[in-house]
């Protein structure tokens, strides 16, 4: 398909009327990828509009005021996002984008938190400015003394607060402070270790600012991306994340790329008290309390961090949010493949932890070989009538339940475990009920949430080492799992709506593989049930972040999929 | 100067200005076939003349108005009466009169100076011209012979001894200072300041004391000295008037003006790049098409609803907004600019579209586009009025019962002219804008209309929406359209308004986009097919969504999977992807899985032998039975009429149901209603339904079904005979005997039964509801599904006949 205008005969790819940007509203572009200037155009858009659907032929790009805040911190000024849009816009540029784009921009920087003696001040631009926000009475609340009439004293502890704030009033605060050096700890990459180039990006383009999010795709390298801004930041760092098995794999690749003395490295957890250089623990430990308080405030608050780093930082529960707000005079990194929050708090990522400073589209780091191509299929399995009857008179929740632990799932996995003899699977699950069958059926470990660490931690060895190539897991595989050789996922069940399970779990098998085979990622749906309603959802996310999928029957299984 | 004389003068006109005249008098077009003179009577006519009036600025008012005070009158003269001190101002404005045959200018004069006089029956038009009082022709009625007399010795006027013609005298002598210096040089010094006070304030109606000047009267009284020597006239007993004569004569700085004579002087507001104006208005041209258009197809299709007070509610509006993504207040100014444009009908209290939608819908996209904005330029209705008054949008109403303002549309023209004069990218500040408008046309307000102000607000957004204007500056097909530019005209719609596209973008979620609006032929089929995307923004790149709901409303239309793939395959620059492919096979899997058809009368048989017995009854046939299942038949008959039919056929039904009756062939029917006589075989048998069409399947597979159930039948009766031989016929109607066949228990699928069952060689009972009928038997139970090899089955019992 070629829906390049034929008018457009410039050549220079400058555009103007004839580009491949279609503005369709003040805050929606569309972009034909079809077009000879498409890569270039995405690759401009992408410094200050979100890309919210990447189908395969028409991309849709939002304009937000985080998204053009971020690009303001990032140093890209109004007339380079306007002139971005007229050199690829497919006609005149309508007003009121400019308007849009004008309007949110100019609101950042505006407003400054910066250091003032022993203390901080908020200053404004403009008497009037600092007026209208302390007719504000929260913020005037939370705010000191007025210094004169552009500037507010800010008490150090109130900062995020008032960040926070602020940025509900659409005024963020440029946060220009400076930040706790921390105690000294250098930290080397071992010499053979090679970042690839869009990590070095990612780390330079954090560094400056020292706080931050990174985000990249699943199966990218944001652990060996963090560790090397640790590196280079070469001070105490805690590093805060979401399991117990994702901080054992933050050990090992900390001992891995680093020269880090294993002394060095802590872990604290429940059991583990270990407060070290290098620290590492979990959301859930900062988030426990007893009487109302965190019991392990000290942590973070009194431990003299100088960089905090956020994995999966859309998952950071409220809770270390609101600890966050805390320590922003405290290097931060967040790291994440998606700045969706299920929560809708993704302003208090940009406020707490600091703004979006490095993104890559995931199609280029497929198109790099830095991701694996993947295939996506969606079966559909048939219910008995006796499933079906139990189906129909199930509550919601039973509905589930019932779909996903239909006997004719089993069948469709032993077709595609055979049509995948020799490449390492994972079989992933939400219900047990069905997990449990498919494990005995094809005598294979199941690793659920009550599986101990240890054992989970040797069975990963094992699928990792090329010891053992099929595993059966539950949900508790959704995140921060590095299998890199698993080049086959088939999901029996899940929750099916949930966009960042279905990220999740695609990204395990994302790793480029070494002999550059192709990720297979199989959905198992059970037709005329509550699972076939839900699927929508996901096969909407699947091909709105632009993976291809395709729908079989179970029927069919065997003749359609070629490897 | 009579009507002739402007014929003379109108023989002399170019062609040019002729075709000037007409453009702003169409009125006199009709009398153009006879001649000038016919034109020429015509224009001067007070009705022709006042239309002019109508629409002429202020200065060509206030240059007319002096010229009705004093005439013959040369520019100088005006100039000094206006006491404008600005001759060119008088001239362009005279010139402005002259072109639209309201005054006429003769050279033919001494000196070469050009003497200009009112056409026709202007004079009769504008009463007290500038604001002074009547003529002194027009009081002289009130005033006595002697002192009409006594006035035209003092003024040495002459009349010939005939009252009009010496008034006329007067009136002529009394325009010159030194005549009424004259007459006052006898006057007491209280009278003269009086007079001169008078003069000075120039005004309009002197108020007289009761009872004045005949009871009472003070001969010392200035005002009763100036009443007596004919200078001051009553009018009435409580008022009198000064002769605008004397005003004239008594100022000789002239009159200070009170309204300009120049154009107010608009200073331009330097806003936007031309592009960005021209792009913008593009946007808003095709947005506001698209929601024309969208908002024309639901109508159409019934999905706008009118209040009961009429006109569309808030609710329902904010409705529309939703569904078509527009905001309320563009969905309230777009259903009325449908309406404007006639495109709209309301029928017994419902919304539909005229019959001239349909002519409209053939149109090319950018000649619809044009129907709609011509239609609100000559429109006296304003889009907004009642919209933007009401500034509540919880209270918008669309369509409601709004007064025309009669100065909608050349108010509108004024304006829109205005602004298309500004050059590229400028804009005018409205309140400026509006003072422009109003110099420009200040007859065209109507007392009871809004204030211009509002009117000129109203013009520049629904300008906008309609895509003409931009942030107040005028967009390309604004220019070309006030200008009366054609070929300009026709060359900015094509630019803004895009072509109507036939393909389509079909992506891999689902969707459909299009880069441009659709052709109306290809978005109606997609609108049977699809939900309206979000995707597409506002409109320029309409999206649209396939869901498994909205394949199946398209199923419901009549399309089928062939069609709909055909129609996408003609229609997709990419293909059809294989994911719509399976939705689409998959929602024809499904479709009409649960089928519903009328029936007023569902008949349940003992078994599946009786069902096709009754169905397949030739003397059945009125009863329009059904066999939806092997032992449920429906009727679209109530159920009293079929139970006495079958009754009549021998069979002995019962009839079921706590509000009906049925006491025999003849008796009280439903609520005592009398029954048909219902005897299929007599030609009074009842009819079917007049509008009964029978359900909506295919009789094809209906017919195949039936066979299919009859060949069954044949084939069981023998081994029914069996059966029942072996059973000794002592069933209990609600209960099955299981002969091994799994088939036999077809009957209580999905019912509460009672099974007798073997367990180990032991008989047992299971109740539950019956779900799977095969080798396996399967039995919902309170412990969820229990699965009874068939063969262990003994009997199957309805629970409530056990």
């Amino acid at each position: 398909m070629d829906t390049t205008p034929s008018s457009n005969d410039d050549g220079d790819g400058s555009g103007g009327s004839g580009g491949p940007l279609l503005v369709a509203g003040p805050d929606t572009l569309l972009l034909q990828l079809d077009h000879r200037d498409a890569d270039a155009c995405r690759a401009a858009l992408a410094a200050f509009a979100e890309l919210e659907r990447s189908p395969d032929h028409v991309h849709t790009y939002r304009l937000s005021d985080l998204g053009l805040w971020n690009a303001k911190a990032a140093g890209l000024t109004t007339l380079d996002a306007v002139q971005t849009l007229e050199r690829f816009a497919s006609g005149a540029v309508p007003h009121a984008i400019v308007d849009r784009i004008t309007e949110a921009m100019d609101r950042y920087g505006r407003i400054v938190i910066e250091n003032r003696g022993d203390t901080l001040a908020l200053t404004t631009d403009t008497e009037d400015l600092l007026d209208e926000l302390l007719a504000d009475a929260e913020l005037a609340r939370a705010v000191g003394e007025r210094h004169d009439k552009t500037s507010v004293e800010v008490a150090p502890l109130d900062r995020g607060r008032i960040k926070q704030r602020l940025t509900a009033l659409r005024w963020p605060a440029e946060d220009r402070a400076a930040l706790s050096p921390g105690v000294s700890f250098p930290l080397q990459l071992r010499d053979d270790v090679q970042l690839r180039r869009y990590q070095r990006q990612a780390v330079d383009s954090w560094l400056p600012s020292g706080t931050g999010v990174i985000v990249l795709p699943c199966g990218a390298g944001k652990t060996i991306t963090a560790i090397a801004a640790a590196a280079a930041v070469g001070t105490n760092t805690l590093i805060l994340a979401t399991s117990q098995l994702s901080l054992a794999q933050w050990e090992r690749e900390l001992l891995r790329f680093t020269d880090i003395d294993p002394d060095n490295l802590g872990v604290y957890s429940s059991r583990r008290k270990e407060v070290r250089p290098i620290t590492l623990a979990t959301y859930q430990v900062l988030a426990t309390r007893r009487d109302g308080e965190f019991r392990h405030l000290d942590l973070i608050q009194n431990g003299d961090w100088g960089l905090v780093i956020y994995d999966e930082v859309h998952l950071l529960p409220s809770a270390v949010f609101n600890l966050t707000a805390g320590i922003q005079a405290r290097r931060r990194l967040g790291l994440t493949a998606t700045l969706i929050r299920e929560d809708g708090r993704e302003a208090d990522v940009f406020t707490l932890v600091g703004p979006k400073r490095f993104d890559v589209p995931w199609s280029d780091l497929e198109l790099q070989g830095w991701i694996a191509p993947a295939r996506c299929i969606e079966v559909r399995v048939v219910a008995t009538d006796a499933e079906r009857m139990a189906h129909a008179t199930a509550d919601s929740r039973g509905k589930a339940s019932v779909a996903a632990t239909v006997a004719a799932k089993l069948d469709a996995v032993e077709t595609i475990l055979e049509k995948h003899p020799d490449e390492p699977t994972l079989i992933i699950g939400t219900y047990l009920d069905g997990l449990r069958p498919i494990a005995e059926r094809f005598d294979l470990p199941l690793i659920t949430g009550e599986t101990p660490s240890k054992e989970r931690a040797v069975l990963f060895d094992e699928l990792r080492a090329g010891e053992r190539s099929r595993l059966v897991v539950s949900k508790v595989a959704n995140f921060s799992l590095d299998l890199p050789e698993v080049s086959v996922a088939i999901q029996v069940s899940g929750t099916f709506g949930s966009r960042q399970e279905e990220a999740q779990r695609l990204g395990r098998i994302l790793r480029p593989k070494h002999d550059g085979r192709q990720a297979h990622f199989y959905t198992l749906v059970t037709r005329d049930t509550v699972e076939q309603e839900q699927s929508g959802r996901r096969q909407r996310f699947l091909a709105e972040q632009g993976y291809h999928y395709e729908i079989i029957d179970a029927d069919g299984l065997a003749s359609e999929i070629t490897n | 100067m009579g009507a002739m004389s402007f014929v003379d003068d109108l023989g002399s006109w170019s062609a040019e200005d002729l075709s000037y005249l007409m453009e702003q008098r169409p009125d006199l077009l009709p009398a153009s076939d006879r001649g000038l003179e016919a034109v020429a009577r015509k224009a001067a006519t007070a009705m022709s003349l006042g239309r002019v009036l109508v629409g002429a600025d202020v200065g060509m008012l206030v240059v007319a108005e002096a010229l009705v005070a004093k005439h013959p009158a040369t520019v100088e003269d005006l100039d000094v009466l206006l006491g404008t001190q600005d001759r060119t101002a008088v001239t362009d404005a005279v010139e402005r009169l002259r072109r639209c045959g309201v005054v006429r200018i003769d050279h033919s004069g001494g000196g070469g100076r050009a003497v200009i006089a009112p056409v026709g029956a202007l004079r009769d038009l504008l009463h007290r011209p500038l604001g002074l009082g009547p003529s002194f022709v027009e009081l002289a009625d009130n005033l006595a012979t002697e002192t009409i007399t006594s006035l035209a010795k003092a003024t040495n006027a002459e009349g010939a001894g005939q009252r009009s013609p010496t008034i006329r005298a007067i009136a002529h002598r009394l325009r010159d200072p030194a005549v009424v210096e004259h007459i006052l040089s006898d006057a007491p010094a209280p009278a003269k300041e009086l007079l001169a006070e008078l003069v000075s304030h120039r005004s309009p109606a002197i108020p007289l004391p009761t009872g004045y000047p005949y009871r009472g009267l003070d001969p010392d009284d200035p005002l009763a000295w100036l009443m007596n020597a004919g200078l001051v006239i009553s009018v009435t007993e409580a008022g009198a008037e000064l002769p605008r004569e004397l005003v004239i004569a008594g100022m000789a700085d002239g009159l200070a003006p009170t309204a300009a004579l120049r154009p107010i002087e608009l200073q331009p507001v330097d806003g936007l790049a031309a592009d960005l104006v021209a792009g913008a208005a593009g946007d808003n041209a095709n947005r506001m098409l698209d929601g024309a258009e969208t908002l024309l197809r639901m109508i159409g299709n019934g999905e706008v609803s009118l209040r009961k007070a009429g006109g569309i509610g808030p609710r329902e509006i904010k409705r529309v907004a939703k569904r078509c993504g527009l905001e309320s207040l563009d969905v309230a100014r777009i259903v009325e600019l449908l309406a404007v444009a006639r495109l709209l009908r309301v029928d017994g209290g419902v919304l539909g579209p005229a019959s001239l939608a349909a002519r409209w819908w053939m149109l090319e996209r950018k000649r619809r586009y044009l129907v709609l904005v011509r239609a609100w330029l000559g429109s006296d209705r304003f889009l907004s009025r009642g919209l933007l008054e009401n500034s509540d949008p919880e209270r918008l109403v669309a369509l409601g019962d709004v007064e025309p303002v009669a100065a909608a549309s050349a108010g509108r023209a004024v304006a829109l002219t205005t602004m298309s004069q500004l050059p590229e990218g400028q804009a005018y500040q409205p309140d400026q804008l509006a003072a422009a408008v109003v110099w420009q046309g200040p007859n065209l307000w109507g007392a009871g209309d809004p204030l211009p102000e509002l009117l000129v607000e109203w013009t520049l957004e629904e300008s906008e929406l309609l895509g003409l204007s931009t942030a107040d500056a005028p967009g390309p097909i604004l220019r070309a359209l006030m200008a009366s530019d054609e070929v300009g005209l026709d060359g900015a719609v094509s630019a803004a308004v895009a072509d109507d596209q036939d393909k389509l973008v079909l992506q891999n979620d689902m969707t459909a986009v299009s880069f441009g609006p659709l052709a109306p032929s290809v978005s109606r089929s997609l609108a049977d097919m699809t939900d309206r995307d979000e995707v597409g923004g506002d409109g320029r790149a309409p999206a649209f969504r396939f869901t498994e709901s909205s394949v199946r409303q398209a199923f419901d239309r009549g399309w089928d999977t062939e069609s709909i793939t055909g129609f996408l395959t003609e229609h997709s620059l990419s293909g059809v992807p294989q994911p719509l492919e399976y939705l689409l096979a998959d929602v024809a899997r499904r479709y009409g899985a649960i089928r519903v058809m009328p029936a007023q009368s569902v008949i349940v048989t003992a078994d599946d032998v009786t069902a096709v017995e009754v169905a397949s009854n030739r003397k059945a046939t009125n009863l329009g039975l059904r066999l939806i299942a092997p032992t449920v038949l429906t009727s679209p008959l109530d159920p009293v009429t079929v139970t006495e039919s079958l009754r009549a056929l021998g069979l002995f039904p019962t009839l079921e149901g706590s509000s009906i009756r049925l006491d025999g062939p003849g008796g009280p029917g439903v609520d005592g209603q009398g029954a048909p006589n219902s005897d299929p075989n007599r030609d009074d048998a009842p009819d079917l339904p007049a509008d009964w069409t029978g359900p909506p399947l295919p009789s094809g597979p209906f017919a195949d079904e039936v066979d299919a159930a009859v060949a069954m039948l044949l084939e069981g009766n023998d081994r029914s005979d069996n059966d029942r031989s072996d059973n000794d016929g002592a069933d209990n109607p609600g209960r099955h005997q299981s002969t091994g066949d799994p088939t036999g228990l077809q009957a209580f699928w999905g019912r509460s039964v009672l099974l007798d069952i073997l367990i180990d060689g032991n008989p047992a009972t299971e109740r539950g509801t019956l779900v799977g009928i095969g080798d396996v038997v399967s039995l919902l139970t309170v412990d969820g599904i229990r699965e009874i090899p068939a063969e262990t089955v003994l009997a199957v019992s309805d629970p409530e006949s056990s």
